[in-house]
């Protein structure tokens, strides 16, 4: 039988994308483990605070400490642009400046994230020998 | 630079920034399993999160002066 709905009737009847339930989780489980994650890390920024440079090289060399940091940078900017990203659908209705601004959310965090792991990998690969 | 008293000063804000969203993270999380949803419970756990984030962050700047790492 002959469908009279045009294709973009049949679209909008669709409703909503299905996938909010894992974005809702994935933004619960950034957050969750971001709370030993940043414990980890002011107790090892009161560590590194305490010491010089040459010390600080060599910690970040050590592998746990190299994955630990970049798990914390990563999971952070990631949590970062998850909340980011709900004040910009909550608050921007305009489709030009609210896709643009989580385009932009997206590629800031996404920059601040790949410098920061890289920074960290540079140190642990090379580091040690200073 | 993070040396210098202006960086201290932004340190110890971000420590006690980083504490309060932990603490209300944890809070939302609680909220998210169904508990604590009635205005007294929430009330109150404003109150634990801000006393949480206020002791934690004394406690860290102690604890890095004792070490030397202030």
């Amino acid at each position: 039988m002959a469908s009279y709905r045009t294709p973009l009737s049949r679209a909008r009847g669709l409703g909503a994308a299905g996938h909010g339930v894992g974005t809702w989780l994935g933004e619960r489980v950034g957050g969750i483990a971001l709370v030993p994650l940043c414990l980890w890390g002011v107790f090892a920024a009161m560590r590194l605070a305490a010491h010089d440079y040459a010390y600080a090289v060599q910690w970040v060399a050590q592998p746990v400490n190299a994955t630990l940091l970049v798990l914390l940078f990563a999971v952070s900017f990631w949590h970062m642009h998850d909340g980011l990203r709900v004040v910009v659908e909550d608050y921007i209705h305009k489709t030009l400046s609210k896709a643009g601004l989580l385009l932009l959310n997206l590629f800031v965090c996404g920059l601040a994230g790949a410098l920061s792991i890289l920074s960290i990998l540079k140190v642990a690969f090379s580091g040690g020998v200073s | 630079m993070l040396g210098s008293p202006i960086g201290k000063f932004v340190l110890f804000g971000m420590t006690l920034s980083l504490f309060y969203h932990l603490a209300n993270g944890i809070r939302h999380v609680v909220w998210d399993l169904g508990h604590g949803l009635d205005i007294k419970s929430a009330n109150a756990s404003a109150v634990v999160v801000m006393a949480f984030a206020i002791a934690a962050t004394i406690a860290v700047w102690v604890i890095a002066g004792m070490t030397g790492a202030v």
